[in-house]
Parts: C-alpha cells; sequence; structure tokens
C-alpha cells in the first residue's frame, strides 16, 4: 500500500444542468456548474475554496453531501466512491459529513423551533439518547455559538440574520462529523462574531479532527483558517496551493484580479 | 450638507411581544438622511440593524406581536403609523429594500425574469412590449451577471447565492428608489463584484442623487463608500459621525473593539481577536 487515502478525495467532478428556457424540440447546451474539478480534504485539515460568484462552489460542496446530482466524476470517501451510491446506502454518510448552508433561511424549517430543529439530527443518528441528553445537548451547541440556550423554544424567524447563520452551523456541529462543508458560515457575522466562530472551528479540529471544506469570499478569513486553498472560476480550479503562496504570490490572472479588488483602508 | 433631510428619523424604537413577554429589539435610533448620502450602519449580530431599518415602512408583524414608536418622516410625510395601503405605496418607489437574506423576497414559482419586469412595469411604465425584457437584461448585465439572459429565465433556485443576491439588486434598482435600503448587499459576492456593485450604487447617488441605508459587517466598504457611519450595539446606537472620524478615531470602546478585531490579509496569527480578548488587553494596557 502507498500513503492511505485522504478523508475525501474529489476527481473530475462534473456538475451540469438542463438550460433554463430550453424545451423538448430546443436542444440547448447545458449549464456547466461545475466542469471536472478535482481536490483533497485530508482528516483534520481545512481546504478553503474562494472564487467567483456563480463559479460553482456551493455546487461541488452540494454534491459532496449528496445534494446536487453528480454528472461524472468520483467523490472518493477514503478510497471509496460514495458519488453513485443510493440514498439509502449513503445514511451512514450523512452522520460523517455535514453541511452548513449558504442561505440559512431556507434551511431552516420555518414552522420548527430551535430544539427540533437542532433535535432532528441527533434523533436520526443517535437514536439512543434520551430526551433531556438531547435537550442539554442543544443548549450546549447554541452556548459554543454565542446564542442563548433560553431562546430555543423560538422559531427562526424570530432571529437576527446572522443568529439565524450560527443556528445552521450548530445543527451541522450536532452528531459530530468527520468532514463539515461550511458553505459561507461566517458572511453575515460581525467581525467578534466571526472570530469566535472562526476559533470555534478550529477549537474542535483540534480536539476531534474534524475536517472542513470552507467556502467564502472574505480572502482574509480563509487566509486564517485554510491548510490550502482552492480557486475557482467558470465550473473548473484554476489555482490551488498553500494560503501563503495563493494570497501571498499567486500565478493565474484571476487570483490577481481577485486579490487587486480587497477593498484597502 | 445644509440641505433638508430626504428621511428624518428621530428615537426609533421596535419591540417585540411573544409569550406575554417584551423584547426590546432596538430603541432611541435617530439620524437624518440628505438626498444622495450614503449611510452606513454597523455593529453586533442582533443588535437591532436589519428591525430598525425594516421598521421604517413596516416590514415587520403587525401589532400585538410587534410595536414601532417614534417618528421617520420621509420628505416631511411621517410614515410611522400610517395605514397600510399608504406605506405599500412608499415601498418600492421612494424606499426600496435588498433584504439580508435574497432568497426569501423572490417568489420561488416564478422566474427572475418575470419578476424583475413586473418592478420594472410598475414603476416606469413608459418602457413597454420588447424593451421590458432588454431592460431587464440590462439591469442584470449591470450587477455583473455573465448571462443575462439565461439568468432571466432561471428560477431562483437555480441561480448561485451571489447571483440571486445581485438579481434582488437589480429588481431595487429598476423602481428608481429616492432611498435604497441595502441590507448586508455584498455578503455573497466575491470582492471584485462587490467592487463593482458598490461602484454601480456610487454612481446612482452621483447620478440619480439616490440616498443610501447601508447596512454592512463589512469596514472595508464602509472606509470606501459611506459618508456617515452609525453604530449599533444592543439595540442602541453607541456611536455615529463622518467615516473618516469613526474609522480613525472611535470614541465608543465598542467601536474601537470592533475595528481592532477586523481581520486583514497577510497578518498571520494563531486566533482571531474577538471584542473580549481586545477589551481585555485594553484593560491590561
Ligand atoms: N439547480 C440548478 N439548476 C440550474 N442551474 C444551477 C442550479 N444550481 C446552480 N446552478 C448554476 O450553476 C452555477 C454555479 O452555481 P453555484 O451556486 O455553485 O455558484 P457559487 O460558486 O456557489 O456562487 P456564489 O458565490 O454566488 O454563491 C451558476 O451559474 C448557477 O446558476
Ligand atoms: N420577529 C421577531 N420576533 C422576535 N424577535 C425578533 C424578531 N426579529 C428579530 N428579533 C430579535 O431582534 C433583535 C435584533 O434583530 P436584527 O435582525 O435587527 O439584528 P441585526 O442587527 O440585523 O443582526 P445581524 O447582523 O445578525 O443580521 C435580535 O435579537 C433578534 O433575535
Ligand atoms: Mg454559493
Ligand atoms: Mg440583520
Amino acid at each position: 500500500m502507498n500513503a492511505p487515502a485522504p478523508l475525501l478525495e474529489v476527481r473530475d467532478l462534473k456538475v451540469h444542468y438542463p438550460r433554463p428556457g430550453a424545451g423538448w424540440f430546443r436542444k440547448a447546451e447545458p449549464v456547466r456548474a461545475v466542469d471536472g474539478v478535482s481536490f483533497s480534504v485530508p482528516r483534520g485539515r481545512t481546504v478553503g475554496l474562494v472564487g467567483e460568484s456563480g463559479s460553482g462552489k456551493t455546487t461541488t460542496g452540494r454534491a459532496i453531501v449528496k445534494l446536487a446530482p453528480v454528472t461524472s466524476g468520483e467523490i472518493l470517501w477514503e478510497g471509496r466512491d460514495i458519488g453513485r451510491l443510493s440514498s439509502r446506502a449513503f445514511l451512514p454518510w450523512r452522520k460523517k459529513v455535514q453541511m452548513v448552508f449558504q442561505d440559512p433561511y431556507g434551511s431552516l424549517n420555518p414552522r420548527s423551533d430551535i430544539l427540533a430543529i437542532l433535535s432532528e439530527p441527533l434523533e436520526i443518528h443517535f437514536p439512543e439518547m434520551s430526551r433531556a441528553d438531547r435537550e442539554a445537548r442543544c443548549a450546549e451547541l447554541l452556548r459554543k455559538v454565542g446564542l442563548k440556550p433560553e431562546q430555543m423554544r423560538r422559531h427562526p424567524h424570530e432571529f437576527s440574520g446572522g443568529q439565524r447563520q450560527r443556528i445552521g452551523i450548530a445543527r451541522a456541529l450536532a452528531v459530530q462529523p468527520e468532514l463539515i462543508v461550511c458553505d459561507e458560515p461566517v458572511s453575515a457575522l460581525d467581525v467578534s462574531v466571526q472570530a469566535s466562530v472562526v476559533n470555534l472551528l478550529q477549537d474542535l479540529q483540534e480536539e476531534l479532527g474534524v475536517a472542513y471544506l470552507f467556502i467564502a469570499h472574505d480572502l482574509a478569513v480563509v487566509e486564517h483558517i485554510s491548510h490550502h486553498v482552492l480557486v475557482m472560476e467558470k465550473g473548473v480550479v484554476v489555482e490551488q496551493g498553500s494560503p501563503e503562496r495563493i494570497l501571498g504570490a499567486p500565478t493565474h490572472p484571476y487570483t490577481r484580479t481577485l486579490l487587486d479588488a480587497v477593498p484597502r483602508f | 450638507m445644509a440641505s433638508e433631510p430626504l428621511l428624518r428619523v428621530r428615537d426609533l424604537g421596535v419591540t417585540f411581544r411573544s409569550g406575554g413577554a417584551d423584547t426590546v429589539a432596538s430603541s432611541g435610533v435617530t439620524y437624518d438622511l440628505a438626498p444622495g448620502e450614503i449611510l452606513a450602519v454597523v455593529g453586533e449580530s442582533g443588535s437591532g440593524k436589519s428591525v430598525s431599518a425594516l421598521a421604517l415602512t413596516r416590514l415587520l408583524p403587525a401589532a400585538p406581536a410587534c410595536r414601532v414608536t417614534g417618528s421617520v418622516l420621509l420628505e416631511g410625510e411621517e410614515l410611522v403609523g400610517l395605514p397600510e395601503e399608504r406605506l405599500a405605496k412608499v415601498r418600492g418607489k421612494r424606499i426600496a429594500y435588498i433584504f439580508q437574506e435574497p432568497g426569501t423576497s423572490m417568489n420561488p414559482v416564478y422566474t427572475i425574469g418575470f419578476q424583475i419586469a413586473e418592478a420594472v412595469k410598475a414603476h416606469r411604465p413608459e418602457v413597454t412590449g420588447a424593451d421590458v425584457r432588454r431592460t431587464v437584461e440590462a439591469s442584470l448585465d449591470a450587477v455583473g451577471i455573465r448571462e443575462p439572459a439565461r439568468a432571466a429565465d432561471s428560477y431562483p433556485h437555480e441561480l448561485s447565492g451571489g447571483m440571486l443576491q445581485r438579481a434582488m439588486i437589480a429588481m431595487a434598482l429598476a423602481c428608481e428608489p429616492k432611498v435604497l435600503v441595502a441590507d448586508e448587499p455584498t455578503t455573497a459576492l466575491d470582492v471584485t463584484i462587490q467592487k463593482q456593485i458598490m461602484e454601480l450604487l456610487a454612481r446612482l447617488r452621483r447620478e440619480r442623487g439616490m440616498s443610501i441605508l447601508l447596512i454592512t459587517h463589512n469596514f472595508g466598504i464602509v472606509a470606501n463608500t459611506a459618508d456617515n457611519v452609525l453604530v449599533m450595539s444592543q439595540g442602541r446606537v453607541v456611536e455615529q459621525g463622518p467615516v473618516a472620524r469613526v474609522m480613525s478615531a472611535p470614541e465608543h470602546p465598542y467601536t474601537r473593539g470592533l475595528i481592532a478585531c477586523i481581520p486583514r490579509l497577510g497578518q498571520r496569527r494563531r486566533r482571531l481577536p474577538t471584542l473580549e480578548d481586545h477589551l481585555r488587553e485594553s484593560a491590561q494596557a
């Protein structure tokens, strides 16, 4: 055997969608949301993913958690292809891979209170857990992301944008996954709360060895948290490497344009 | 600016009532917005920024679940207490919103193009026929969307987060409002497109005299585009003034802490400092 397989390896992933507005008789080029992307995420590490809006970052993340259709390519978990499993066969991986969604409001059931939202994954993956233990775990999770456990009976619409974003983070942490796809997890947070959430993610990585695919537009945060950085443009990875190299001495013109646009003040 | 303010907000407060208990989400919010002015609102997550902005045209739950107090004068007309039919006329045409969560304000069953077209037809009756579609595509192009025709034919869930956010910006701008409330308008955008959007907004305020209430966590944007800034913490305004002054010589400890916590490129630190870390350090110094 050579070196052990990484926790996650994505090989030549393509996700194509039918073009909107195209009919049965009007053949049209598909929308190539992701068009041949390869990278790997080692256990306990953070891979940052930056790039143009619409370049396929969310779609890549969604394909990993089986929420986007894989057109071709492989998604390997410790060497085993999980990209083509049926939903049923994928179930054991649902606990191992969680996602923090870019749109917190759309991803939280408006009719459930926060306790029910955070309990759901626990009920599925830890059926033996008692009600009281679940409630205690939810309180602990809320405290970790800087929210008040007293508010667990409130519904999503009674929170601010940044508070909802943190509820999404708490939900992903609930089942102690091995990999979390974090899609813009701190974009709605003030710099201080953002810092405490980033510190929390790093602490969990040190303690439990969680790995992250960290999608974000804030290059300073990506530089801080990542061990490796990918840059995407138009469905493909145009450049990847260490954060020091990518953000300090980029070679691809798109990465340079990106760095030039960072507001200076 | 000595000119009469377009918007004059005095002692604005929002209180929610649930389960018999009142929660004050914001109180004592006071500011003027001059024609063509960009006023930034920054501050803690949950400090009442969005709620105070939604209160201007009462885009909040009805009483008794939610109470709005104080005064909002738009070109001399009091908006607080105005009946819903009159407020509905203010929204869009006079005060338009770019909401913090774009997904919630688009209708999932209509295409993006249809929804922007409705806004164009409602606010610019002179645009008719094929010009409507052309205007829609031009407005999507203006916010940097690569394939405006494809975006127009898409349903909201077929767009990326940042494309949807820009579609909403295009829709708000199609109304040619006097006041634009932009609540975190660039959170889903990469820095190049973020820059393009901020330049577009700056041009519209120059050309049309549109005023902008800009809620953001991004100090880079505040420093580069706003005239004045208002800092909120725990439901209150703790500091306000010209951007250059507040950024270079913040008076309130909360503002000082916030500015000290801004992460910057090329500054490798083991941990990102939080407000608590900053306050602890300055107490020791
Ligand atoms: N369900 C879908 N049907 C059709 N097209 C889609 C669908 N989902 C995404 N797309 C298209 O795929 C492309 C990539 O979208 P994606 O959401 O992955 O971008 P992103 O990199 O996350 O962008 P952002 O930074 O704006 O969130 C976009 O052009 C989008 O319109
Ligand atoms: N419908 C509601 N019912 C009860 N409380 C609410 C409601 N909407 C907001 N709140 C509360 O009001 C406070 C202010 O919320 P607001 O959305 O204005 O915060 P914000 O400053 O915009 O924060 P963020 O930066 O996270 O978006 C929060 O504590 C929130 O929990
Ligand atoms: Mg996305
Ligand atoms: Mg808000």
